[in-house]
């Protein structure tokens, strides 16, 4: 049952303490009256029987038990290190010694009546000597021993064992004296002796200073960068021979180093398998039920590290019970359940090492630790209400900040998060606390897996050579820069998959020119993002011994450290979080530069739109208008009442020839046409063009100077030709004025329309179709403007509005008109050529009334009377 | 096969498996399929059972390895009879179904993406080109969520608390912990119960054996034939006869189940009479036994 390393451990413990012990008692030998040796005996004594007890080895307990406590007679002066005194300590530690070595190969005790009869003559011995100290008082004892039977599970049989003790021991005195001189007894003591001093415990572990693993890890290190030498000295010179020689030089050198590397690394569950009964104990004493997790535990760490760590831990785990998790009524009233859960975790990110310590007790109060830190003069109360909640939070830290009311036993007295914090620091690592009041607190603490000896890869910026640890690297990939990175700003981004990464030049960052044979990304991970480093030149993946940096370098984030490589040169070894620091940094810059050059230019809304040819000029059109494009022969075509049409599948569609109302020259006759087709209601018309261009994904900026003329909207120079933008609600009202009026019954005073709206394109269109459903419009070009004409007096009926807009957008708009009272009930559209279920959740959030895709004409105008009836009869019902 | 269906014991498993074979057997018209697929599970499920126990009592041991470690309460006659009791252990993780594995709370603060400006799209210019993508730092909703999700503490996953039914192995006594391998419900991790007993009114654990403490009034074991006794098969009578030595009464082989090695081995029920005294009794009820004593004093020397 019992776990076999602990086991072991507990085995070579044993046996130091055995050998140490032998060597004392020879030394007591000499000197009886030595009283640092005894100390020392009893110490080792001590601790041997705690530790077999809790391993349940009874026997060697037992004798362990009796051995301690006659030392501790001795070291008390109650007695005296008499020969046979010593005599009997020295047959407990062959005992013992024989005990030990079955227990290493069994893995249990010996069941021997020898031991049960030597741990009857040790009881008995031991009393021997109690009874030499109050002789007087031994009749008594059996009597008493009578007196109190009540209590006593079996009672009968052990008042008749006491009995039988006593019978025993009181032969025995008799018997003593004379025991030396009784020849069979001393035969069978002798044979004893024999028998267990012949046992000699061979030894499995043995202790090695960490001094000294740490110098084997330096001469490893050392005998990498000597093999990283010879391995390049033999790739320069070329000889199979020398080849095959380094290159089993070269295995065993990892080899070792892997090895030296175990020496120190051990799981971290050997500090956190000592929390169940830290965790245990703690609840107990203050009344608190506590469920412990613990995950993670096989996660290795160097062995110093373990050692420097449990001390913070401990500190940690403590805080977390008496701080964080709450008594259980306490619990209860929240509804939580009674018991608390604590986790302790530990896991691998991004080549450090995570603990986390996890309680879901009632959290950190912000605005107490605020107050606290007010009161202590650590902030002003000004500006105290600037700080984030990460800043607050870190006050923890400052030495001699406690808020709990009361300093208790295990917690409270100021001292320990800050001694925590350069605990943590001081091996190189971060600590940080979620906390969410009521619901729990997550301390995270980070340690490097400072390993001396790391595979890296080396690469090259304007020929000097950097190392970047595998454990960041992800991939690698070959790129073309001008072509294909992408470009917001000034700063760069590749496409990965689907994902976008932000890009870094390794040239830049080090504050040198843009490389010019920048084509190999790097792809490296935090362990949270994936940036790209574009470097010059990759080169071989090579392990690196990694020596600190002087304090001069300390300071740099892009570096952590570095290393000698074969040729003896200096490489550094890049810090990858402190270049994906660059990397956001700049990205923020360039958001905010950008954002001050939108104010000047308009937003960048990019629709699709279809070019085609009609006769010599070219016109646009947004594709999402078009319901169809087909293609048809001229014999298609028919004059049909005066009314040019096209029969298609089935129907009757009326032709639109876009020179009968623009002054252009129209259509030649083709064999055949391309016919864009138009739905509205049920109602399809076509237009006549004799050439589809091409499709564009653009935005729609376009000059409205040029051509000022119903049915077009402006121009834009694309791929220099002139394109004119089509006002197709226009041409078609204008081919057939009743096209799009619906009859609307009870016509009263046309609604008014304030519509914000930046893109002068989209301007005309929605205003047309608009104003030809009967609608007034008041017109502005953004978020800004409209408001001002609201504030200026303008009561619209219905306002409809853009969401990307410079000045002022439609969300921020939205949120200005329903903060005001008077325009709280003035429905809202939002029209927009952004589609998406979240931007459409957040505009209804701010208080819009609809969501409209811009090209969708039939559907906006329903929306729109739709609002407006609505608000008709909400007016009705409050007048009512 | 349902994964809910756990087993401690062969003898367990075995008995099911028999049962339920018949069931899906295609001679009696069962799918083949699930048949087959039985099987496999039976023996799977079977080679987990043999390789080592899977629930056992540690005594004075360290627990290792990934595991969650608890006190949980039991009655005296719960250890005592290995009877089977119920735990809602954390079995498994699962995403947080509050933020969907994101770690933020998705109803808390939200602050505008600060690569697409709260667009949810990357405008990108290549070659003078602009191509519009979805943003992936903020995954297109143009907003990051700042608050770390309350329900999973910023995890992005949960544990997940299942009632388990666990028939208690013999001999757990107070301190000792009983340990349930992760294996038995396909759980990561193990679990490490320590034994908190219930104070029990009249029961006490010692050592291999149940201590009875039965208060008795002084005249009942004149009075009364018998006097009830709890035991842990329930309420006995017992001739009041055997308590007027005053010495406690062992009932063998009544008391605790030993341990799993020394299978159907018991401790005895030893009933530790305590005749009690009222503290008071009143000057009528003084005179009474004063009389009663008479008589007896009377009847032993006629006697």
């Amino acid at each position: 049952m019992i776990d076999e390393d602990i086991l072991k451990d507990f085995l070579v413990e044993a046996k130091e303490g055995i050998s140490k012990m032998e060597e004392e008692f020879i030394e007591l030998e000499k000197d009886r009256s030595n009283l640092e040796i005894i100390k020392s005996l009893f110490r080792t004594m001590h601790s041997l029987k705690g530790a077999s007890g809790f391993f349940g080895f009874k026997s060697l307990e037992g004798i362990a038990h009796f051995a301690e406590d006659i030392l501790g007679k001795i070291r008390d002066g109650e007695l005296e290190a008499t020969e046979e005194v010593v005599d009997i300590l020295l047959r407990c530690l062959d005992e013992i010694k024989y005990i030990v070595a079955y227990l290493e190969e069994h893995k249990a005790e010996p069941l021997d009546d020898r031991i049960l009869e030597f741990l009857v003559e040790l009881s008995n011995f031991t009393d021997k000597l109690k009874k030499k100290a109050q002789i007087k008082e031994v009749p008594e004892k059996v009597e008493t021993s009578e007196e109190e039977p009540k209590e006593e599970a079996r009672l009968e049989e052990k008042v008749s064992e006491k009995h039988e003790a006593i019978e025993k021991e009181e032969e025995k005195i008799e018997k003593l004296p004379e025991e030396k001189k009784e020849p069979v007894k001393e035969e069978k003591k002798e044979e004893r002796v024999i028998q267990t001093s012949q046992i000699t415990l061979t030894e499995t572990h043995i202790k090695v200073s960490i001094e000294l693993l740490d110098q084997l890890m330096n001469l490893a290190g050392e005998l990498v960068l000597a093999r990283n030498r010879v391995v390049q000295l033999a790739n320069r010179l070329n000889d199979p021979e020398l080849s095959r020689s380094v290159q089993s030089l070269s295995m065993v050198t990892t080899e070792l180093q892997e090895t030296i590397m175990k020496t120190r690394m051990q799981p971290i569950g050997v500090v956190f398998n000592k929390f169940p009964r830290i965790v245990r104990d703690l609840a107990r004493s203050l009344n608190k039920k506590v469920n412990l997790h613990l995950e993670g535990t096989e996660t290795e760490l160097d062995r110093s590290i373990i050692e420097a760590i449990k001390d913070p831990l401990t500190h940690l785990v403590r805080n977390a019970i008496d701080h964080g998790i709450e008594p259980p009524e306490i619990r209860v009233q929240t509804g939580k359940p009674p018991e608390g859960n604590l986790v302790l975790r530990a896991y691998h990110e991004g080549g450090q090492v995570i603990i986390e310590i996890e309680d879901d007790g009632r959290g950190i109060d912000i605005e107490k630790i605020k107050r606290k830190a007010i009161e202590k003069g650590l902030v002003s109360p000004e500006e105290a209400e600037r700080l984030s909640e990460k800043e607050i939070l870190s006050f923890i830290f400052r030495s001699g900040f406690s808020t709990a009311e009361k300093v208790t036993q295990v917690s409270g007295r100021g001292v320990g998060m800050d001694v925590v914090k350069t605990n943590i620091e001081k091996l190189g690592g971060s600590i940080e606390i979620n906390t969410v009041l009521g619901k729990g607190t997550t301390v995270r603490i980070k340690i490097p897996l400072t390993l001396a000896i790391i595979p890296a890869l080396i690469v090259t910026s304007h020929g000097q050579r950097y190392a970047i640890p595998q454990v960041s690297l992800r991939e690698l990939v070959s790129i073309e820069p001008e072509k294909d990175l992408l470009k917001m700003g000034d700063t760069e981004f590749y496409r990965l998959r689907g994902e976008i990464i932000p890009v870094v030049r390794l040239s830049k960052a080090l504050g040198l020119e843009n490389g010019k044979n920048e084509k190999s990304l790097v792809i490296l991970t935090t362990g949270e993002r994936f940036i790209g480093l574009l470097v010059d030149e990759i080169f071989d993946s090579e392990e690196i011994v990694v020596k600190p940096l002087g304090k001069w370098f300390k300071g740099i984030p892009l570096y952590s450290g570095a290393t000698i490589m074969g040729d003896g040169k200096l490489a550094l070894i890049l810090d990858v979080v402190g270049i994906s620091s660059l990397a956001g940094l700049k990205t923020e810059e360039v958001e905010r530069a950008l954002e001050e050059k939108k104010v000047l230019k308009s937003a960048e809304e990019t629709q699709f739109i279809l070019i085609f040819d009609v006769g010599e000029d070219t016109f646009a059109l947004p594709l999402a208008l078009i319901s169809r494009l087909d293609k048809v022969k001229a014999d298609d075509l028919k004059i049909v009442g005066g009314k040019e049409v096209v029969i298609y599948k089935n129907k009757v569609i009326p032709v639109i020839r876009l020179e009968n109302y623009l002054p252009i020259q129209g259509v030649p006759h083709q064999e055949e046409y391309n016919l864009l087709f138009f739905t509205e209601r049920e109602k399809t018309c076509a237009i006549l063009c004799s050439r589809i261009v091409d499709t564009l994904e653009t935005t729609l900026d376009v000059e409205t100077d040029l051509y000022q003329q119903p049915g077009i909207l402006g121009h834009r120079i694309i791929n220099n030709r002139t394109v004119l933008f089509l006002d197709i609600y226009k041409i078609i009202e204008m081919y057939d004025p009743e096209w799009f009026i619906v009859k609307r019954e009870e016509e009263e005073t046309p609604y008014l329309v304030l519509l914000a709206e930046d893109s002068p394109f989209f301007q005309n269109m929605v205003k047309n179709y608009l104003e030809q459903a009967g609608f007034h419009v008041e017109l502005a070009v953004n978020g800004e403007e409209a408001l001002r004409k609201l504030k200026a007096g303008l009561k619209p009926d219905l306002i409809i509005t853009d969401l990307e807009m410079p000045v002022m957008d439609g969300f921020e708009f939205i949120k200005n008109v329903r903060s005001i009272p008077e325009y709280r009930d003035i429905p809202i559209m939002v029209l927009t050529s952004l589609t998406g279920e979240d931007i459409k959740r957040k505009v209804f959030e701010l208080g819009a009334n609809a969501y409209e895709v811009k090209l969708d004409r039939e559907k906006v105008l329903s929306t729109a009377l739709e609002l407006l009836h609505k608000k008709e009869a909400e007016r009705r019902v409050n007048r009512g | 096969m349902d994964k809910k269906f756990y087993f401690q014991n062969s003898q367990d498993l075995k008995r099911f498996f028999r049962t339920k074979i018949k069931e899906l057997h295609p001679d009696r018209g069962g799918d083949r399929e699930e048949y087959l697929k039985f099987i496999e599970w039976y023996q799977k499920a079977l080679n987990k059972i043999n390789k080592k126990p899977l629930i056992k009592v540690l005594k004075n041991s360290f627990p290792e390895g990934n595991f969650c470690y608890r006190i949980e309460t039991f009655t005296v006659k719960e250890v005592s009879l290995g009877l089977i009791k119920k735990f809602k252990l954390p079995v498994r993780e699962r995403v947080c179904p509050i933020c969907k594995g994101i770690k933020k709370s998705p109803s808390g603060d939200k602050k505008i993406c600060e690569k697409c400006n709260g667009k949810g799209f990357l405008n990108l210019v290549n070659n003078s080109e602009t191509i519009q993508l979805k943003c992936t730092f903020c995954e297109g909703r143009g907003y990051l969520f700042t608050e770390i999700c309350p329900e999973c503490m910023g995890k992005g996953k949960i544990k997940e608390e299942e009632v388990l039914e666990i028939k208690l192995p013999y001999g757990l006594r107070e301190g000792d912990i009983l340990f349930i391998s992760g294996e038995l419900f396909d759980s990561p991790w193990d679990f490490y119960i320590e034994v908190n007993l219930e104070p029990h009114a009249h029961f006490k654990l010692k050592g291999d054996n149940l201590i009875y403490e039965a208060e008795i009034k002084f005249y009942e074991v004149l009075l009364k034939d018998y006097i009830l006794i709890e035991t842990l098969e329930g309420w006995e009578k017992v001739p009041s006869e055997v308590f007027k030595r005053g010495e406690p009464v062992i009932f063998p082989r009544r008391g605790p189940y030993l341990s799993e090695d020394k299978l159907w081995e018991r401790g005895d029920l030893i009933i530790c009479p305590k005749i009690t005294f009222p503290e008071n009794i009143n000057e009528k009820a003084k005179k009474l036994l004063k009389k009663i004593v008479k008589l007896l004093e009377e009847e032993k020397n006629g006697g």
